[in-house]
């Protein structure tokens, strides 16, 4: 990531906070590639066949693949493979393996229904639901019988069937603070090839050592301890992730280089406080080999700002704009911090573009926390003479709108710098002044000449425009 | 095996036109007595001068005092950019008006662009201190575009001109360069009337915005740069306008030809003299000026004629003899100034037209860029008379008609002596009919690279000689008649006897050499 897309206006474009924001913090955080085998709970909606047997397993009690071909009319080949299947998905079982419920041969008069109050089954008397009929004349041979097992019976219940898979993933984390950042697909041919050696036990950053704990958790305390929200949108990939396969190892490596993430810290104003911040954090990741920027908020860093920012998180705006070497100016209504500067450095506080804006200040570096942070602030002339300075900077920018008409420039610019100082009462210089002073620039000199061209070339002689031969 | 060889004996032959041999005549006795020159001035003109004798440059003085007195704009107009005064007087200026100070000059390629008189005194100089003048010209150039002065630069503009505030102008021979202000016999007049001066100021704001094609713009380093839109047609030009004693004139790439009109109005309507002072005559012979000329001198009307003596320049000798072939010597006097650059047309001492062009056919009367002030007052008028004559009195060479080939060549550079021509076998015009032609015939010649001339046998041949000058040998590469075009001339053939020989292994005939070949490639 380079410098540049580490400035502030960059890092809140994309969350659309930069007109809000007040202050931002960011710093890069190391990431890491966990690849681990991962439980996920998978469903399985039930073919027809499957549906009509449990319901007769369920409906008989217990039953033999000779009951299928009898009332379900399936043939001799068919009904011992069905039977199998299920028993091999445990929804079905032999009487001896299940400690479910054995009712006597014949259609019964109860059923297991799901109780939603419960979130589980529950025995139920029922009248028979049909009225069966054989369609083949039933073996005398000795077929083994089955029951439904507990499974079985939800199974039919939600007409799918739910079980566990294991899958080998990777996961890309921040570590300190421990931040899910996404999955990986950097898996496969030369890349996996080149892939570095796992890293050492001992050096592997402490959160991610026990990550099984923190993946165990449930959604919403996973969400609290690393940022997986899988309630609002579940990761790709990660659809039903309950936790890492128990007894498997996992494999931790520096993410490469192409991948890399940064925390922003956006400040916002508080409203209930006056100076006072109030704080939001994000998590910016660029994919270099997809060229892509995703930001998204990390709320589970919220509640350690203090603990991430320091000192920094309770200081209000005062104490910021003296980090900045800025002069404090009294609160205004407007956005941004205000400040007082006079001469070259009211004419970069006010920004680069031709109209003036509230720009981003730095605060000193700390090279031992990572940080690099900003305030935004709104310039303030500290003197009617700044003021003046000022609008001489935003027409050097303006040298078409000058060529085209002076004066209207010269006004434009003017209640554009008053409307943004909120200071209305500041006399506006006269033309004699500032063209004066714009001609020592000599740079504006073409745009002086422009100006006056038509004065000396182009009036005087009007009059004889429309008399040619 | 060689042919017998031809001599030729060359110089003796007669040269058709106008020629200039060093020497002073007296005056004859209509020019007047010899009167003080002196600023003509009243209170709505001055003719100035440049007195190299006395020291007396009224031209750039009164450019100076009107540059530095400006309180809104200066336009100023010249090809040349040499002299320091000016330069600097026009950098204070932009500095103190904060613009308003608008250049019509040479920019870039425009130095390069055949302009005439400019050119020839280009060309004419050596090599080295003509790449000194352009650089002195450009370091000028960019010096006042950083300053706040906006150059650009017309096709063929040779006014001379500066007009500040639309009321005070200068309309001069003189470029902006030293040895114009300080050594050359130059003039112009001063405008005061500011109806005049505003005139002059309106064709200076036409040219400038409309018929210029490239800019440099101020504040920042010389950068040439092209004009959008020049092929769209410029709007119209009204015509300059004026009355009484004091009319600006003007030529605008012919839009204005009130120069042409006014110095045929001078011209056809003079009884007693004309007192003319041009650099040069040329293009004349089939022009309404030329024609206007010679019939004023075939009805007796006399004439004083000043002119830069240009022997090597063609059209100059031959519209020279027409003009002025034929007219008695106590009605006509033409005399050759080394160094003169004056322009003025005085008509029986009462009118007077000081312009910046000169008796050119080509360009300045219907083509160009050039401005001239009409003069009636007398005191202006007897000026540029005085003036006139003043240049003439110390001028440095007499006119001459039709003299030998050798009288030229003793007072130009020449090729004299004995030489042996050789020639291929075969070459047509043969060594015969070319020996005839050596005798006859006006001979010049170019420098067309080192050690190579070309020959030019009046309007016969001309022939591409290698030169061996230890050998006395002129070496034939190519031969060719009739001649191409008019080359400008480096010198002429003077008294000498040429020994031309036909060599007999020449396969080739050099004439058809070229085209044989170019021919053979077309078939392969």
């Amino acid at each position: 990531m380079t410098d540049g897309t580490l400035e502030p206006r960059a890092l809140l474009r994309d969350i659309d906070a930069e007109s809000k924001s007040i202050a931002v913090f960011t710093r890069r955080l190391q990431s890491y590639d966990v690849d681990a085998s991962l439980d996920f709970i998978v469903e399985e909606r039930l073919s027809p066949v499957d549906r009509a047997v449990l319901a007769l397993f369920q409906a008989m009690g217990r039953a033999t693949a000779d009951d299928i071909r009898t009332y379900l009319g399936l043939g001799w080949e068919v009904s011992p493979s069905v039977v199998q299947a299920l028993a091999a998905k445990s929804l079905i079982a032999p009487p001896a393996q299940d400690a479910g419920w054995y009712p006597p041969a014949g259609f019964v008069q109860q059923q297991w229904v799901y109780d939603p109050g419960l979130g589980t089954y529950r025995l139920e008397q029922v009248p028979p639901p049909i009225a069966a009929r054989r369609l083949h004349a039933p073996d005398r041979a000795a077929w083994p019988a089955f029951v439904l097992t507990q499974a079985g019976a939800a199974a039919l219940a939600a007409g799918v069937r739910r079980f566990v898979r294991s899958r080998s993933t990777r996961l890309w984390f921040a570590a300190e603070p421990l931040c899910f950042l996404g999955t990986s697909a950097e898996g496969a041919g030369y890349a996996a090839a080149k892939r570095g050696k796992p890293m050492e036990a001992v050096s592997v950053p402490a959160p991610l050592r026990s990550i099984d704990d923190a993946l165990a958790l449930s959604p919403n305390e996973r969400a609290q301890a690393m940022g997986l929200r899988e309630e609002d949108l579940p990761p790709a990939g990660l659809e039903g992730l309950s936790r890492c396969t128990p007894g498997a190892s996992w494999e931790v490596r520096e993410a490469p280089a192409m991948r890399d993430v940064c925390l922003v810290i956006a400040g916002l104003p508080d409203s209930a406080a006056g100076g006072s911040i109030a704080w939001q954090a994000f998590l910016r990741t660029r994919r270099a080999y997809r060229d892509t920027v995703t930001t998204k908020r990390a709320a589970h860093l919220e509640t350690r700002i203090a603990e991430l920012l320091g000192d920094w998180a309770s200081a209000g705006t005062a104490a910021l704009v003296s980090q900045a070497g800025l002069e404090p100016a009294p609160a205004t209504s407007l956005d941004g911090i205000p400040v007082r500067a006079e001469g070259a450095l009211l004419s970069k506080l006010l920004g680069r573009s031709d109209r003036p804006e509230t720009t981003w200040a730095a605060l000193p570096v700390v090279e031992s926390d990572g940080w690099r942070s900003w305030i935004r602030v709104r310039a303030l002339p500290a003197s009617s003479q700044a003021a003046r300075e000022a609008l001489l900077a935003f027409l050097g920018r303006r040298r078409k709108a000058l060529g085209h008409s002076f004066e209207a420039a010269v006004d434009a610019t003017w209640s554009e710098l008053v409307t943004f100082w909120g200071m209305p009462h500041l006399v506006r210089p006269d033309d004699g002044w500032v063209k004066r002073r714009l001609w020592e620039q000599t740079e504006m000199r073409g745009v002086l000449c422009a100006e006056r061209l038509p004065r000396d070339l182009v009036t005087p002689y009007a009059a004889h425009a429309g008399g040619g031969r | 095996m060689s042919r017998a060889p031809i001599h030729a004996a060359v110089g003796a032959q007669r040269l058709e036109g106008m020629y200039f041999l060093p020497g002073r005549i007296e005056l004859p006795a209509w020019v007047g007595g010899s009167a003080p020159v002196a600023c003509g001035s009243s209170s709505r003109a001055a003719y100035l001068f440049t007195d190299e004798v006395a020291r007396d440059y009224q031209i750039r003085d009164a450019l100076l005092h009107l540059i530095r007195g400006a309180s809104r704009k200066v336009f100023f107009c010249s090809f040349l950019f040499g002299d320091a005064q000016i330069v600097d007087a026009l950098i204070e200026a932009a500095e103190r008006l904060q613009g308003g100070v608008y250049v019509l000059t040479a920019l870039g390629k425009s130095l390069q662009i055949d302009t005439g008189e400019l050119d020839e005194e280009f060309s004419g100089m050596p090599a080295q201190r003509r790449v000194e003048q352009q650089e002195r010209h450009l370091q000028n150039l960019d010096r006042m575009a950083r300053a706040g002065v906006w150059l650009r630069s017309a096709r063929d503009c040779h006014a001379k001109l500066c007009v500040v505030d639309d009321e005070v102008a200068v309309v001069t021979s003189a470029n902006a360069r030293r040895n114009a202000y300080e050594d050359n016999p130059e003039n112009g007049v001063l405008v005061r009337e500011p109806a005049v001066a505003r005139e002059l100021g309106r064709l200076f704001a036409h040219a400038w915005l409309h018929l210029t094609h490239d800019e440099s713009p101020p504040g920042a380093a010389l950068d040439l740069k092209g004009r959008g839109g020049q092929e769209r047609r410029p709007p119209a030009f009204p015509a300059l306008s004026g009355s009484g004693d004091l009319v600006p004139v003007g030529t605008v790439q012919g839009i204005e030809a009130s120069i042409r009109e006014a110095t045929l109005d001078l011209i056809e309507n003079a009884r007693r003299e004309l007192v003319i002072a041009s650099y040069s005559a040329v293009s004349l012979r089939d022009h309404v000026v030329g024609r206007a000329l010679r019939r004023a001198l075939e009805r007796g009307v006399k004439a004083l004629v000043v002119l830069r003596p240009r022997n090597l320049h063609r059209d100059q000798v031959d519209t020279c003899g027409f003009l002025f072939a034929g007219v008695p010597d106590e009605r006509l006097v033409v005399l050759g100034h080394d160094h003169t650059h004056a322009k003025a047309i005085v008509a029986d001492g009462q009118r007077a037209l000081v312009w910046t062009g000169n008796l050119d056919g080509k360009a300045g009367y219907d083509s160009g860029i050039e401005v001239g002030v009409l003069m009636k007052d007398p005191v202006s008028v007897s000026a540029a008379r005085s003036h006139v004559i003043e240049i003439a009195r110390r001028a440095t060479h007499r006119s001459i008609i039709r003299p030998t080939l050798h009288e030229i060549a003793a007072v130009e550079r020449s090729l004299a002596g004995a030489w042996t021509l050789s020639l291929p076998s075969g070459a047509r015009p043969g060594a015969t009919a070319l020996a005839a032609m050596f005798e006859r015939e006006a001979v010049f010649w170019t420098e067309i690279a080192h050690g190579k001339l070309a020959i030019r046998l009046g309007d016969a041949a001309e022939v591409i000689v290698r030169v061996d000058e230890p050998q006395r040998k002129l070496i034939s590469e190519r031969l060719m008649s009739p001649p191409l075009p008019e080359r400008r001339v480096s010198g002429i053939m003077g008294r000498s006897e040429i020994t031309l020989v036909e060599e007999s292994a020449a396969p080739r005939t050099q004439e058809s050499a070229p085209r044989q070949r170019r021919n053979q490639g077309g078939r392969r």
